[in-house]
C-alpha cells in the first residue's frame, strides 16, 4: 500500500507531497487542483509508463517520485528523457520497469529498487486507470478473462456485485458474432430469468459499462492498486451508494488500495456511508487538493470521521479553499 | 476566504445569519450549527486546515466569561498544539488556524437579574431586546400590544415557580414569554419576526455581539 507521494515537476505541480494514504483515498479539489496528477503519477509504473512519461515531459527533462510503502519500503525512482543515447540503468532493478525502457523508447530509467521491497514492485504492475476513455477503448473483455482464468472463480462474485448494483440478471460474458452469425463479433452479456436473452456489452449504457470495468478490473488486479477518476460520472444517483458500497467491499475483502478523484459531494457522501456501514471507516481518507500560485501543491487531509462530522454540519468539502488563507510565500510543503 | 462561524442551535443560526447579512458580512462568513455533533468536533476536523478562521460562539450558561475560556482551553488542549494568544483567542500552531470564542449572553444585565435568570443564552440578547422594544410584544391572536413585557414576566414567573420550574435561564423565560404573548410558530420562527425590519447591529442588546464578531474578524484580516 502506498502511504505518501512526493512529486517534483510533475505536470502542473513544482512541488508536492501527499501523506497518510489509507486504503481508500478520496482526491477532491477544484479543476486544476493536481487531481489527476497524482493520480498519473501513480500510473506511472504500470504498463504504460513510457508512453505517459512521453506525453508528460517536463522542461526540466526529471522527475522525481518516491513512493514510501506501508511496511516502511521506499522506491525513489528518477526518470531523465535522453535524446542521443538510450540508456538503462537499474540497480538491483525491477524487471518490469527494465523491460519498459526498450530500444522504442527514448525513456532513461534510472532506479533503485532492493530486492526486499519486491513485493511492494509486485503492487505496481497491478495499477489500474478508470476514466472515461475505457468507454471508447474498453478493457473489460481483457480483465474479465483474467477473472475467468483465475483458479477461484473471482468472475461469479463481479457477476453478483455487477447485478446488485445495477439490478441486472447478468449470467455471463462470452465473445460472439452478434446480433446474428453475419454480425462482427462482440462480448455479448448473457442475461438470465426473468430477461433470458442476450445483449452485446457496446450497448449498454455508459455508467453500467463503466461500472462493470471498475469492478472487473478490480478483481483482477486483486490487491493492487485502483485508480477512478470521477467514477460517478453517468451513473444514476441511485447506483452510486451501492457503487461505493461494493468497492468498499472490494478494498476490504481483496485488499485493493484505491484513490479516486471527484467532483460529486453524493460521491463522498456515499463512500462516508458505506464506509461506516461495512466497519471501514478507519480506511477511508478524503484529501483536499489545491496548486498553489507558485506552483507547489498544498494538501489538505481529513480522517473519515472528521470528515463525517463535517458532513453532518453541512460543510462542502469541495470548497475547503474558500475557508483558507493563501500564504503570502511559498509554502513548503 | 470566509470565516467559519460556529453556533450552538437552529434558532442562533437564524439570529447570526441575520445579524452578519446586516453586518455586510454574508458572504465573508459561512454559519455551522453544532448542537447535534459538539464543537469541539468540528474544531478538531478544522484545525488542520491551513489559516482557517474559526469563530466560536457559545451559550456562558451560569458561567462567567473567564470560566467559559478557562473550560475551552482545557477542551482545546486536548487537539495538541494550541496556544492561546490573548484573552478569547487561540492558535492552532501547525496550520496557522484561529479561533476567537465569543461568549453569548448578558450576565451584567439588571432587568435580567432581576428576573431570576441566572443562566445565559442568545434569548438573554433577545430578551432584552423585547424591553427595549415592547411595541414588538404584539398577541398573535389577537393583535393586542402588550406594552409592558418585562412587568408581565414579573407577575408571571413567580406563579409558575410555584409549581416548581426553576426558570432560572433566559431561554426558558423567553419561552414563557412567547407563550405569554400566543405565539404559535416554533421559537427560530417567532426570532425571524421580532427582527424583522430592525437593524439588529445597532440595537443596543445585540451590540456586544456584533461587536466582538467584527473584532474577531478584523484580527484575523489584520
Amino acid at each position: 500500500m502506498i502511504t505518501k507521494l512526493e512529486l517534483e515537476n510533475w505536470r502542473g505541480i513544482k512541488r508536492g507531497v501527499i501523506e497518510g494514504f489509507q486504503r481508500i483515498n478520496v482526491l477532491v479539489g477544484r479543476n486544476n487542483s493536481g487531481k489527476s496528477s497524482v493520480l498519473e503519477a501513480i500510473l506511472l509504473f504500470n504498463q504504460s509508463a513510457e508512453k505517459l512519461l512521453l506525453q508528460r515531459r517536463p522542461k526540466q527533462g526529471w522527475i522525481d517520485f518516491i513512493f514510501i510503502g506501508q511496511d516502511g519500503a521506499r522506491v525513489k525512482v528518477h526518470t531523465i528523457w535522453g535524446t542521443a543515447e538510450r540508456l538503462i540503468k537499474a540497480d538491483g532493478a525491477s524487471p518490469a520497469l527494465v523491460a519498459k525502457a526498450d530500444d522504442a523508447s527514448p525513456v532513461v530509467v534510472v532506479g533503485n529498487f532492493p530486492e526486499s521491497h519486491s513485493k511492494l514492485m509486485a503492487t505496481f504492475d497491478k495499477v489500474v486507470l478508470i476514466d472515461d476513455r475505457q468507454l471508447s477503448e474498453p478493457n473489460l473483455d481483457e480483465w474479465y478473462s483474467q477473472l475467468l482464468a483465475r483458479e477461484q472463480r473471482l468472475d461469479k462474485e463481479w457477476i453478483r456485485l455487477v447485478n446488485e448494483i445495477y439490478g441486472l440478471c447478468v449470467e455471463y460474458l462470452t465473445r460472439m458474432k452478434f446480433p446474428t452469425g453475419e454480425s462482427p463479433e462482440r462480448l455479448v452479456a448473457v442475461l438470465g430469468e426473468p430477461e433470458n436473452r442476450a445483449v452485446a456489452v457496446e450497448w449498454l449504457g455508459d455508467g453500467v459499462r463503466l461500472g462493470m470495468t471498475v469492478f472487473a478490473a478490480g478483481l483482477a488486479t486483486e490487491g493492487g492498486i485502483m485508480l477512478l477518476e470521477e467514477p460517478e460520472n453517468h451513473q444514476h444517483p441511485s447506483a452510486l451508494f451501492a457503487l461505493a458500497r461494493s468497492l468498499v467491499k472490494l478494498s476490504q475483502e481483496h485488499g485493493n488500495q484505491i484513490f479516486t478523484t471527484t467532483h460529486s459531494r453524493e460521491w463522498m457522501q456515499a463512500l462516508l456511508k458505506a464506509a461506516t456501514e461495512l466497519e471501514f471507516v478507519g480506511a477511508l481518507k478524503f484529501f483536499h487538493l489545491q496548486i498553489l500560485p507558485d506552483g507547489n501543491l498544498r494538501v489538505r487531509s481529513l480522517d473519515a470521521p472528521d470528515a463525517q462530522v463535517l458532513e453532518d454540519i453541512g460543510y462542502d468539502l469541495r470548497f475547503d479553499y474558500e475557508f483558507a488563507k493563501l500564504p503570502q510565500k511559498a509554502e513548503q510543503p | 476566504m470566509r470565516a467559519i462561524v460556529m453556533v450552538e442551535g437552529p434558532s442562533d443560526k437564524v439570529f447570526f445569519e441575520r445579524l452578519l447579512r446586516l453586518m455586510g458580512l454574508g458572504q465573508a462568513v459561512e454559519i455551522y450549527e453544532y448542537s447535534e455533533v459538539g464543537y469541539l468536533k468540528i474544531i478538531r476536523a478544522q484545525s488542520n486546515l491551513p489559516g482557517a478562521q474559526l469563530i466560536l460562539l457559545r451559550d456562558l450558561g451560569s458561567a462567567t466569561g473567564e470560566e467559559l475560556q478557562t473550560e475551552i482551553d482545557k477542551n482545546l488542549q486536548t487537539l495538541g498544539k494550541v496556544k492561546q494568544v490573548e484573552a478569547m483567542h487561540w492558535l492552532f500552531v501547525e496550520s496557522g488556524a484561529t479561533l476567537h470564542l465569543i461568549p453569548v449572553g448578558l450576565p451584567d444585565d439588571d432587568d435580567l437579574k432581576g428576573l431570576g435568570i441566572r443562566r445565559h443564552e442568545l434569548e438573554s440578547h433577545l430578551l432584552r431586546f423585547l424591553f427595549d422594544h415592547p411595541e414588538k410584544c404584539i398577541h398573535e391572536r389577537t393583535g393586542c400590544p402588550i406594552a409592558k413585557p418585562k412587568k408581565l414576566l414579573q407577575e408571571i414567573l413567580p406563579i409558575i415557580r410555584r409549581y416548581d420550574p426553576p426558570l432560572d435561564s433566559a431561554k426558558d423565560v423567553f419561552q414563557v414569554l412567547r407563550g405569554a404573548l400566543g405565539w404559535t410558530g416554533g421559537p427560530s420562527n417567532w426570532i425571524g419576526k421580532l427582527l424583522r425590519d430592525v437593524k439588529i447591529e445597532c440595537e443596543p442588546a445585540f451590540q456586544t455581539l456584533a461587536e466582538r464578531i467584527k473584532q474577531a474578524l478584523s484580527t484575523e484580516n489584520s
